[in-house]
Protein backbone atom coordinates (compact mmCIF):
# COMPACT_ATOMS: atom_id res chain seq x y z
CA UNK A 1 0.00 0.00 0.00
CA UNK A 2 1.51 3.80 -0.75
CA UNK A 3 1.89 6.11 1.71
CA UNK A 4 0.93 9.42 0.00
CA UNK A 5 0.85 11.95 2.83
CA UNK A 6 0.59 14.36 0.32
CA UNK A 7 -2.29 17.06 0.72
CA UNK A 8 -4.52 17.77 -2.29
CA UNK A 9 -7.47 19.44 -2.78
CA UNK A 10 -9.96 20.67 -5.88
CA UNK A 11 -8.05 23.49 -8.28
CA UNK A 12 -9.62 26.89 -7.86
CA UNK A 13 -10.20 26.04 -11.72
CA UNK A 14 -12.68 23.24 -11.23
CA UNK A 15 -16.20 23.04 -9.17
CA UNK A 16 -17.99 19.97 -8.32
CA UNK A 17 -22.02 20.04 -8.54
CA UNK A 18 -24.27 16.81 -7.32
CA UNK A 19 -27.69 17.29 -9.08
CA UNK A 20 -30.13 15.69 -7.12
CA UNK A 21 -34.00 15.52 -7.34
CA UNK A 22 -35.69 13.61 -10.19
CA UNK A 23 -32.22 13.10 -12.13
CA UNK A 24 -29.18 11.84 -9.66
CA UNK A 25 -25.96 13.42 -12.00
CA UNK A 26 -22.33 14.00 -10.99
CA UNK A 27 -20.61 16.63 -12.56
CA UNK A 28 -16.87 18.30 -12.54
CA UNK A 29 -16.96 21.75 -14.35
CA UNK A 30 -14.16 23.42 -15.66
CA UNK A 31 -15.61 27.17 -14.23
CA UNK A 32 -12.56 28.90 -16.84
CA UNK A 33 -12.56 26.69 -20.00
CA UNK A 34 -16.82 25.75 -19.31
CA UNK A 35 -15.69 22.23 -19.68
CA UNK A 36 -18.09 19.55 -18.53
CA UNK A 37 -17.15 16.11 -17.09
CA UNK A 38 -19.76 13.62 -15.73
CA UNK A 39 -18.79 11.80 -12.92
CA UNK A 40 -19.71 8.85 -11.25
CA UNK A 41 -20.70 8.42 -7.53
CA UNK A 42 -18.04 6.84 -6.32
CA UNK A 43 -15.36 9.45 -8.51
CA UNK A 44 -17.70 12.26 -6.91
CA UNK A 45 -16.98 11.08 -3.88
CA UNK A 46 -13.24 10.88 -4.44
CA UNK A 47 -12.70 14.34 -5.64
CA UNK A 48 -15.22 15.82 -3.31
CA UNK A 49 -13.06 14.31 -0.21
CA UNK A 50 -9.74 15.96 -1.24
CA UNK A 51 -10.54 19.35 1.16
CA UNK A 52 -7.24 19.74 1.41
CA UNK A 53 -6.74 18.86 5.01
CA UNK A 54 -6.70 15.14 5.06
CA UNK A 55 -3.65 13.16 2.92
CA UNK A 56 -4.18 11.19 0.29
CA UNK A 57 -3.76 8.13 2.90
CA UNK A 58 -6.33 9.12 4.76
CA UNK A 59 -9.15 9.05 2.47
CA UNK A 60 -7.63 6.09 0.80
CA UNK A 61 -7.93 4.40 3.95
CA UNK A 62 -12.09 5.93 4.53
CA UNK A 63 -12.45 4.50 0.56
CA UNK A 64 -11.15 1.03 2.17
CA UNK A 65 -13.36 1.03 5.32
CA UNK A 66 -16.44 2.21 2.90
CA UNK A 67 -16.68 0.34 -0.27
CA UNK A 68 -16.90 -3.51 -0.01
CA UNK A 69 -13.98 -4.37 -2.69
CA UNK A 70 -10.79 -6.07 -2.31
CA UNK A 71 -8.29 -3.41 -0.71
CA UNK A 72 -5.52 -4.09 -3.02
CA UNK A 73 -8.02 -3.12 -6.24
CA UNK A 74 -9.64 -0.27 -4.89
CA UNK A 75 -5.94 1.50 -4.21
CA UNK A 76 -4.75 0.11 -7.47
CA UNK A 77 -7.98 1.90 -8.90
CA UNK A 78 -7.57 5.46 -6.49
CA UNK A 79 -4.19 5.67 -6.67
CA UNK A 80 -4.74 5.63 -10.82
CA UNK A 81 -7.45 7.95 -10.27
CA UNK A 82 -5.63 10.30 -8.49
CA UNK A 83 -2.45 10.28 -10.40
CA UNK A 84 -4.40 11.22 -13.35
CA UNK A 85 -6.49 14.19 -11.58
CA UNK A 86 -3.21 15.85 -10.77
CA UNK A 87 -1.80 15.58 -14.15
CA UNK A 88 -4.82 17.14 -14.99
CA UNK A 89 -4.34 19.62 -12.08
CA UNK A 90 -7.99 18.94 -11.53
CA UNK A 91 -6.54 18.36 -7.85
CA UNK A 92 -3.90 20.11 -6.73
CA UNK A 93 -1.10 20.48 -4.02
CA UNK A 94 -1.64 22.18 -0.85
CA UNK A 95 0.88 23.88 1.28
CA UNK A 96 -0.19 22.38 5.19
CA UNK A 97 1.10 25.91 6.18
CA UNK A 98 0.13 28.57 4.11
CA UNK A 99 -2.65 26.49 2.49
CA UNK A 100 -1.51 28.11 -0.83
CA UNK A 101 -1.81 26.50 -3.96
CA UNK A 102 1.44 24.74 -5.10
CA UNK A 103 2.43 22.95 -8.15
CA UNK A 104 2.82 19.21 -7.49
CA UNK A 105 5.35 16.74 -8.69
CA UNK A 106 4.91 13.03 -8.24
CA UNK A 107 2.63 13.66 -5.50
CA UNK A 108 4.84 15.89 -3.34
CA UNK A 109 4.55 19.37 -2.92
CA UNK A 110 7.44 21.26 -4.23
CA UNK B 1 -31.33 14.05 -19.96
CA UNK B 2 -28.43 16.00 -19.91
CA UNK B 3 -28.21 18.63 -21.88
CA UNK B 4 -24.93 20.15 -23.42
CA UNK B 5 -24.62 22.92 -20.10
CA UNK B 6 -24.74 19.85 -17.80
CA UNK B 7 -28.23 21.15 -16.82
CA UNK B 8 -31.08 18.46 -17.33
CA UNK B 9 -33.27 19.30 -20.46
CA UNK B 10 -36.30 20.92 -20.18
CA UNK B 11 -39.30 21.61 -22.33
CA UNK B 12 -37.96 24.94 -22.83
CA UNK B 13 -33.98 24.16 -23.28
CA UNK B 14 -34.13 23.27 -26.94
CA UNK B 15 -30.61 23.37 -28.49
CA UNK B 16 -30.46 27.12 -28.02
CA UNK B 17 -29.27 29.46 -25.50
CA UNK B 18 -30.76 32.96 -25.07
CA UNK B 19 -28.97 36.07 -23.55
CA UNK B 20 -30.81 39.65 -23.03
CA UNK B 21 -27.91 42.03 -23.15
CA UNK B 22 -28.98 45.34 -21.54
CA UNK B 23 -25.91 47.05 -22.63
CA UNK B 24 -26.83 50.55 -21.79
CA UNK B 25 -28.97 52.11 -18.87
CA UNK B 26 -29.79 55.18 -20.23
CA UNK B 27 -33.17 55.88 -21.68
CA UNK B 28 -35.38 59.00 -23.19
CA UNK B 29 -38.57 57.22 -21.63
CA UNK B 30 -39.44 57.14 -18.21
CA UNK B 31 -42.49 54.29 -18.06
CA UNK B 32 -44.55 53.58 -15.92
CA UNK B 33 -43.81 49.69 -15.78
CA UNK B 34 -40.17 50.02 -16.07
CA UNK B 35 -37.93 47.82 -13.83
CA UNK B 36 -35.02 50.10 -14.24
CA UNK B 37 -33.94 51.53 -10.55
CA UNK B 38 -31.73 54.11 -12.34
CA UNK B 39 -30.70 55.64 -15.16
CA UNK B 40 -27.00 55.85 -15.05
CA UNK B 41 -24.97 57.05 -17.78
CA UNK B 42 -22.21 55.12 -16.67
CA UNK B 43 -21.43 52.76 -19.80
CA UNK B 44 -18.64 49.93 -20.88
CA UNK B 45 -16.07 51.44 -23.18
CA UNK B 46 -16.05 49.47 -26.46
CA UNK B 47 -13.06 46.86 -25.32
CA UNK B 48 -15.26 45.44 -22.51
CA UNK B 49 -18.38 45.37 -24.41
CA UNK B 50 -16.48 43.03 -27.01
CA UNK B 51 -14.66 40.66 -24.04
CA UNK B 52 -18.41 40.20 -22.92
CA UNK B 53 -19.65 39.16 -26.54
CA UNK B 54 -16.20 37.17 -26.67
CA UNK B 55 -17.47 35.74 -23.50
CA UNK B 56 -21.12 34.83 -24.64
CA UNK B 57 -19.79 33.22 -28.18
CA UNK B 58 -17.17 30.99 -26.50
CA UNK B 59 -19.65 30.16 -23.62
CA UNK B 60 -22.30 28.86 -26.62
CA UNK B 61 -18.65 27.17 -28.54
CA UNK B 62 -18.23 25.07 -25.51
CA UNK B 63 -21.81 23.95 -25.11
CA UNK B 64 -22.67 24.01 -28.78
CA UNK B 65 -25.75 25.31 -28.71
CA UNK B 66 -26.86 27.71 -31.31
CA UNK B 67 -27.30 31.54 -29.85
CA UNK B 68 -29.80 33.89 -29.63
CA UNK B 69 -29.42 37.49 -28.34
CA UNK B 70 -32.14 40.38 -27.78
CA UNK B 71 -29.98 43.72 -27.80
CA UNK B 72 -31.04 46.25 -25.33
CA UNK B 73 -30.64 48.78 -23.34
CA UNK B 74 -31.96 51.56 -21.69
CA UNK B 75 -33.04 52.42 -24.81
CA UNK B 76 -30.34 50.96 -27.27
CA UNK B 77 -31.03 53.83 -30.07
CA UNK B 78 -29.36 56.08 -27.72
CA UNK B 79 -25.46 54.33 -28.40
CA UNK B 80 -26.54 53.67 -32.19
CA UNK B 81 -22.50 53.02 -32.48
CA UNK B 82 -22.15 50.63 -29.91
CA UNK B 83 -25.39 49.41 -30.96
CA UNK B 84 -24.01 48.60 -34.53
CA UNK B 85 -20.35 47.76 -32.83
CA UNK B 86 -22.55 44.70 -31.57
CA UNK B 87 -24.56 44.10 -34.27
CA UNK B 88 -21.35 43.66 -36.63
CA UNK B 89 -20.12 41.20 -33.64
CA UNK B 90 -22.89 38.98 -33.52
CA UNK B 91 -23.40 39.00 -37.44
CA UNK B 92 -19.72 37.46 -37.94
CA UNK B 93 -20.12 34.87 -34.63
CA UNK B 94 -20.90 31.74 -35.98
CA UNK B 95 -22.84 30.56 -32.80
CA UNK B 96 -25.48 32.87 -33.08
CA UNK B 97 -27.83 32.54 -34.99
CA UNK B 98 -30.80 35.05 -34.15
CA UNK B 99 -30.44 38.32 -33.01
CA UNK B 100 -32.94 40.76 -32.10
CA UNK B 101 -33.07 44.29 -30.83
CA UNK B 102 -35.58 45.41 -27.96
CA UNK B 103 -36.85 48.89 -28.38
CA UNK B 104 -39.30 51.80 -27.46
CA UNK B 105 -39.06 52.63 -31.35
CA UNK B 106 -39.50 56.21 -30.90
CA UNK B 107 -35.67 56.99 -31.99
CA UNK B 108 -35.83 54.69 -35.69
CA UNK B 109 -34.88 57.00 -38.31
CA UNK B 110 -34.33 56.12 -42.10
CA UNK B 111 -30.26 56.02 -41.21
CA UNK B 112 -30.92 53.32 -38.60
CA UNK B 113 -32.91 51.32 -40.29
CA UNK B 114 -30.65 51.74 -43.46
CA UNK B 115 -27.90 49.97 -41.26
CA UNK B 116 -30.26 47.25 -39.39
CA UNK B 117 -30.99 46.01 -43.44
CA UNK B 118 -27.48 45.18 -43.73
CA UNK B 119 -27.90 42.59 -41.20
CA UNK B 120 -28.52 39.07 -41.92
CA UNK B 121 -28.96 37.47 -38.62
CA UNK B 122 -31.18 40.56 -37.29
CA UNK B 123 -34.20 38.65 -37.38
CA UNK B 124 -36.27 41.47 -35.14
CA UNK B 125 -36.83 44.56 -34.46
CA UNK B 126 -39.49 44.54 -31.05
CA UNK B 127 -40.97 48.14 -30.52
CA UNK B 128 -43.24 48.04 -27.07
CA UNK B 129 -46.29 49.31 -27.39
CA UNK B 130 -48.58 49.09 -24.53
CA UNK B 131 -51.67 50.60 -25.68
CA UNK B 132 -53.62 50.10 -28.75
CA UNK B 133 -54.57 53.51 -28.49
CA UNK B 134 -52.34 56.75 -28.33
CA UNK B 135 -54.24 57.58 -24.88
CA UNK B 136 -53.26 54.53 -23.68
CA UNK B 137 -49.62 54.14 -24.70
CA UNK B 138 -48.99 57.41 -24.22
CA UNK B 139 -50.07 57.66 -20.52
CA UNK B 140 -47.76 54.92 -19.87
CA UNK B 141 -45.20 55.71 -21.84
CA UNK B 142 -45.36 60.13 -22.33
CA UNK B 143 -47.06 62.33 -24.48
CA UNK B 144 -46.66 61.68 -28.31
CA UNK B 145 -43.90 58.57 -28.39
CA UNK B 146 -47.30 56.54 -29.70
CA UNK B 147 -46.93 58.22 -32.75
CA UNK B 148 -43.19 57.95 -32.61
CA UNK B 149 -43.23 54.42 -32.13
CA UNK B 150 -45.94 53.77 -34.92
CA UNK B 151 -43.87 55.97 -36.98
CA UNK B 152 -40.52 54.44 -35.82
CA UNK B 153 -42.73 50.80 -36.88
CA UNK B 154 -43.50 51.78 -40.37
CA UNK B 155 -40.21 52.99 -41.15
CA UNK B 156 -38.33 49.12 -40.42
CA UNK B 157 -41.24 47.66 -42.27
CA UNK B 158 -41.11 49.87 -44.94
CA UNK B 159 -37.23 48.69 -45.46
CA UNK B 160 -38.37 44.97 -44.62
CA UNK B 161 -36.86 44.77 -41.44
CA UNK B 162 -38.73 42.00 -39.47
CA UNK B 163 -40.71 43.77 -36.88
CA UNK B 164 -42.47 43.06 -33.75
CA UNK B 165 -44.86 44.07 -30.76
CA UNK B 166 -44.22 44.09 -26.81
CA UNK B 167 -47.19 44.55 -25.05
CA UNK B 168 -46.73 44.66 -21.30
CA UNK B 169 -49.89 44.14 -19.73
CA UNK B 170 -50.83 46.08 -16.29
CA UNK B 171 -54.12 47.43 -15.01
CA UNK B 172 -53.94 50.30 -17.09
CA UNK B 173 -53.59 49.28 -20.45
CA UNK B 174 -54.86 45.07 -20.15
CA UNK B 175 -58.20 46.27 -21.46
CA UNK B 176 -56.49 46.80 -24.83
CA UNK B 177 -54.58 43.54 -24.57
CA UNK B 178 -57.51 42.32 -27.77
CA UNK B 179 -57.19 45.31 -29.57
CA UNK B 180 -53.52 45.05 -29.21
CA UNK B 181 -53.76 42.06 -31.64
CA UNK B 182 -55.83 43.87 -34.45
CA UNK B 183 -53.32 46.96 -34.45
CA UNK B 184 -50.47 44.40 -35.16
CA UNK B 185 -52.35 43.16 -37.82
CA UNK B 186 -52.94 46.02 -39.77
CA UNK B 187 -49.61 47.57 -39.31
CA UNK B 188 -48.47 44.29 -40.59
CA UNK B 189 -45.68 43.08 -38.02
CA UNK B 190 -44.32 39.84 -37.82
CA UNK B 191 -45.14 39.00 -34.02
CA UNK B 192 -46.82 39.97 -30.96
CA UNK B 193 -45.66 39.11 -27.18
CA UNK B 194 -48.15 39.81 -24.59
CA UNK B 195 -46.53 39.49 -21.43
CA UNK B 196 -47.57 40.90 -17.76
CA UNK B 197 -46.03 43.24 -16.11
CA UNK B 198 -43.42 42.51 -13.21
CA UNK B 199 -43.67 45.17 -10.39
CA UNK B 200 -39.58 45.46 -9.51
CA UNK B 201 -39.80 49.44 -10.92
CA UNK B 202 -39.92 52.38 -8.77
CA UNK B 203 -42.79 52.98 -10.27
CA UNK B 204 -44.65 49.92 -10.28
CA UNK B 205 -46.00 48.30 -7.11
CA UNK B 206 -48.02 45.26 -7.06
CA UNK B 207 -51.04 47.49 -7.19
CA UNK B 208 -50.64 47.90 -11.27
CA UNK B 209 -50.65 44.37 -11.63
CA UNK B 210 -53.42 42.28 -13.23
CA UNK B 211 -55.01 40.17 -10.60
CA UNK B 212 -55.21 36.90 -11.49
CA UNK B 213 -58.76 36.45 -12.40
CA UNK B 214 -58.50 39.29 -15.30
CA UNK B 215 -55.03 38.10 -16.14
CA UNK B 216 -57.05 34.20 -16.78
CA UNK B 217 -59.72 35.96 -18.96
CA UNK B 218 -56.91 37.80 -20.98
CA UNK B 219 -55.12 34.53 -21.51
CA UNK B 220 -58.06 33.18 -22.79
CA UNK B 221 -59.59 35.79 -25.14
CA UNK B 222 -56.16 35.57 -26.32
CA UNK B 223 -55.41 32.23 -26.67
CA UNK B 224 -58.99 32.51 -28.52
CA UNK B 225 -57.90 34.74 -31.19
CA UNK B 226 -54.25 32.92 -32.00
CA UNK B 227 -56.68 30.09 -32.42
CA UNK B 228 -58.71 31.97 -34.81
CA UNK B 229 -55.61 33.36 -36.68
CA UNK B 230 -54.13 30.10 -37.15
CA UNK B 231 -53.71 29.93 -40.63
CA UNK B 232 -55.33 32.99 -41.28
CA UNK B 233 -53.03 35.69 -40.61
CA UNK B 234 -48.93 35.80 -40.86
CA UNK B 235 -49.08 37.46 -37.32
CA UNK B 236 -47.34 34.95 -34.57
CA UNK B 237 -49.30 35.48 -31.12
CA UNK B 238 -46.32 34.69 -28.33
CA UNK B 239 -47.63 32.97 -25.44
CA UNK B 240 -44.77 30.84 -24.64
CA UNK B 241 -44.18 31.56 -21.28
CA UNK B 242 -45.80 30.12 -17.84
CA UNK B 243 -49.29 29.78 -17.16
CA UNK B 244 -50.04 30.02 -21.04
CA UNK B 245 -50.42 26.15 -20.51
CA UNK B 246 -53.43 26.19 -17.89
CA UNK B 247 -56.34 27.82 -20.87
CA UNK B 248 -54.48 25.82 -23.48
CA UNK B 249 -52.23 22.77 -22.72
CA UNK B 250 -50.57 23.38 -26.10
CA UNK B 251 -49.11 26.93 -25.19
CA UNK B 252 -46.36 28.15 -23.13
CA UNK B 253 -43.62 26.51 -21.47
CA UNK B 254 -40.99 26.21 -18.37
CA UNK B 255 -39.09 29.47 -17.34
CA UNK B 256 -36.02 28.80 -18.84
CA UNK B 257 -34.51 30.91 -16.22
CA UNK B 258 -31.59 29.06 -14.65
CA UNK B 259 -32.12 26.62 -17.53
CA UNK B 260 -31.06 28.54 -20.98
CA UNK B 261 -30.75 32.01 -20.72
CA UNK B 262 -28.88 34.91 -19.09
CA UNK B 263 -29.77 38.70 -18.60
CA UNK B 264 -26.66 40.64 -18.22
CA UNK B 265 -27.05 44.89 -17.48
CA UNK B 266 -24.90 47.24 -18.55
CA UNK B 267 -22.06 46.79 -16.25
CA UNK B 268 -21.88 43.18 -16.77
CA UNK B 269 -23.48 41.86 -14.02
CA UNK B 270 -25.80 39.08 -14.74
CA UNK B 271 -29.22 37.95 -13.74
CA UNK B 272 -31.05 34.88 -13.81
CA UNK B 273 -33.83 37.19 -16.16
CA UNK B 274 -34.24 40.60 -16.49
CA UNK B 275 -36.96 40.54 -14.44
CA UNK B 276 -35.40 38.31 -11.68
CA UNK B 277 -33.36 40.95 -9.42
CA UNK B 278 -30.81 38.62 -7.77
CA UNK B 279 -27.10 39.16 -9.29
CA UNK B 280 -25.64 35.96 -9.70
CA UNK B 281 -22.05 37.40 -10.60
CA UNK B 282 -20.45 39.83 -13.08
CA UNK B 283 -19.16 38.67 -16.48
CA UNK B 284 -16.34 40.79 -16.49
CA UNK B 285 -15.22 39.83 -13.66
CA UNK B 286 -16.15 36.01 -12.73
CA UNK B 287 -16.82 34.90 -16.15
CA UNK B 288 -20.06 33.34 -17.66
CA UNK B 289 -18.98 30.02 -17.27
CA UNK B 290 -18.25 30.45 -13.49
CA UNK B 291 -21.38 32.14 -12.98
CA UNK B 292 -23.43 28.99 -14.74
CA UNK B 293 -21.91 26.68 -13.13
CA UNK B 294 -21.30 27.26 -9.37
CA UNK B 295 -24.28 30.26 -8.83
CA UNK B 296 -26.26 28.55 -5.77
CA UNK B 297 -29.44 30.55 -7.19
CA UNK B 298 -29.00 29.04 -10.59
CA UNK B 299 -28.95 25.83 -9.01
CA UNK B 300 -32.05 26.59 -7.09
CA UNK B 301 -33.93 27.61 -9.94
CA UNK B 302 -33.14 24.20 -11.93
CA UNK B 303 -34.42 22.28 -8.77
CA UNK B 304 -37.69 21.50 -9.35
CA UNK B 305 -38.16 20.25 -6.29
CA UNK B 306 -37.79 23.83 -4.26
CA UNK B 307 -40.59 24.82 -5.90
CA UNK B 308 -43.67 25.56 -3.58
CA UNK B 309 -45.79 22.73 -2.94
CA UNK B 310 -48.95 24.15 -4.98
CA UNK B 311 -46.38 24.14 -8.18
CA UNK B 312 -45.05 20.79 -7.19
CA UNK B 313 -48.98 19.06 -7.30
CA UNK B 314 -49.91 20.33 -10.18
CA UNK B 315 -50.35 18.58 -13.52
CA UNK B 316 -48.42 21.82 -15.47
CA UNK B 317 -45.26 21.34 -13.38
CA UNK B 318 -43.23 20.04 -16.05
CA UNK B 319 -44.39 22.77 -19.01
CA UNK B 320 -45.19 25.82 -16.46
CA UNK B 321 -43.30 25.99 -12.83
CA UNK B 322 -44.74 29.94 -12.90
CA UNK B 323 -43.07 33.38 -13.36
CA UNK B 324 -39.98 33.08 -10.87
CA UNK B 325 -39.58 37.08 -11.40
CA UNK B 326 -42.57 37.52 -10.21
CA UNK B 327 -42.89 35.10 -7.73
CA UNK B 328 -39.69 37.21 -6.00
CA UNK B 329 -41.03 40.18 -6.71
CA UNK B 330 -44.44 39.86 -5.04
CA UNK B 331 -43.15 37.46 -2.23
CA UNK B 332 -39.41 37.48 -1.70
CA UNK B 333 -39.21 33.81 -2.04
CA UNK B 334 -38.44 33.12 -6.03
CA UNK B 335 -39.68 29.31 -5.73
CA UNK B 336 -42.83 30.27 -4.13
CA UNK B 337 -46.37 30.11 -6.03
CA UNK B 338 -46.36 32.60 -9.12
CA UNK B 339 -49.03 34.91 -7.34
CA UNK B 340 -50.94 35.26 -10.62
CA UNK B 341 -51.91 31.84 -11.30
CA UNK B 342 -55.58 31.30 -10.97
CA UNK B 343 -55.49 26.95 -10.96
CA UNK B 344 -57.16 26.10 -7.23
Amino acid sequence: MPSDMSLLKLSSDYALHKLEGSILAFHLFNINSGEIYKLNAVSFAFLEAFDGKRTVMDILESAIAHYNIDPQILTDDFMALVGQWKSLHILVGVNPESSSERSIDNGFIK
Amino acid sequence: MIANNGLPEVATAERSFYFQWHFLERCNLRCQHCYQNEYVTDELGNDDLLRIAKAMEIALQQWRYAGRISITGGEPLLAPEKLCLLLDFFENSNPFRWIGILTNGTLIDEAIVGRFSTYSKLKEVQVSLDGATEQTHDAIRGQGNYTRALKGLGLLRAASVPTSIMFTATQHNVHEASSIIDLAMELGVGAITIERATPIGPRCDASEIVDHKLLRSTYEAIAARKKCLNGHSSLRIRTSRPLWCLVDPELGGFCPAGFSCLAILHNGDALPCRRLEIPVGNILKDGIFSIWYTSKILWQLRDKSLLAADCQKCAFVGRCGGCRASAYAMTGDMMARDPQCWKE
